[in-house]
């Protein structure tokens, strides 16, 4: 449905800008169906965290999860459908264990960055088949970048755990999620092949 | 005239828009849910 819609988009502009060549017109289709797809589950994922009441964590999870996502990238499900019960799953579910579990101690946070620092060191950034990432200059970059970002979530989410451990927990669960679709176990639960 | 302007304008907006997601797909990782459509090979080349 969403592919015959961003091709009817892609129709629409084509019809009404003069300067569309083929090339140009793969390129729009396909920024289309990102743009349809993401506003579509992002939109129903922020209206049923208002509907279950978590919107402050659902917040600090989404966000974590796609800047983390963004740079570090990793598996991607075959189908839409089995997309959105994964990503329904991993943001919820991380909300729910956040809520419910109790870390004594804000150094736990030291063995989840290392799992997480080693794992993007080692596969960072993961790309597919559909999406292969083919230049070493922007392979280090997103790979620098991930390193970052992991290193100042960790120092923040332990900075956290005086003020909010559910937060905490959040970023903690959140990360390892990440860290799974990263790792070769991730690739194999997805049925996904890294494109490089 | 008007009636020519609006969807031409619409056209440019939603094309740029597009085009945005396009590039910010190639030089990073979006889209960051679980789904990746295939990119066009114009894009890979850039990647």
């Amino acid at each position: 449905m969403i592919d015959a819609f961003s091709k009817k988009v892609t129709g629409l502009i084509k019809k009404n800008l003069n300067d569309i060549t083929p090339e140009k017109e793969e390129v729009i289709d396909y920024g289309i169906k990102i743009l349809v797809y993401e506003t579509i589950v992002i939109a129903s994922a922020f209206s049923a965290a208002l509907f279950f009441g978590v919107f402050k964590y659902f917040l600090a999870v989404f966000l974590i999860y796609s800047i983390l996502r963004m740079v570090e990238g990793g598996a991607h499900m075959n189908s839409r459908i089995k997309c959105i019960a994964t990503y329904a799953a991993i943001i919820f579910g991380s909300i729910f264990l956040s809520k419910n579990i109790y870390i004594a101690s804000p150094y736990y946070s030291i063995p989840v960055f290392l799992i997480n620092f080693f794992a993007a060191y080692k596969y960072a950034p993961g790309d597919s088949l559909e999406k292969p990432i083919l230049k070493k200059k922007l392979k280090v970059k997103l790979k620098v970048l991930s390193l970052i970002v992991i290193t100042v979530l960790s120092l923040g989410s332990f900075i956290l755990w005086y003020s909010d451990k559910i937060l905490f927990n959040a970023a903690l669960i959140t990360s390892l999620s990440v860290t799974f679709l990263l790792s070769p176990i991730g690739y194999r639960f997805a049925k996904c092949q890294r494109g490089s | 005239m008007i009636k020519r302007k609006v969807p031409y304008f619409l056209s440019t907006i939603l094309a740029l828009l597009a085009v945005s997601a396009a590039s910010l797909s190639a030089s990073t990782s979006f889209p960051f849910v679980a789904y990746q459509p295939k990119m066009p090979k114009s894009l890979i080349k850039e990647n």
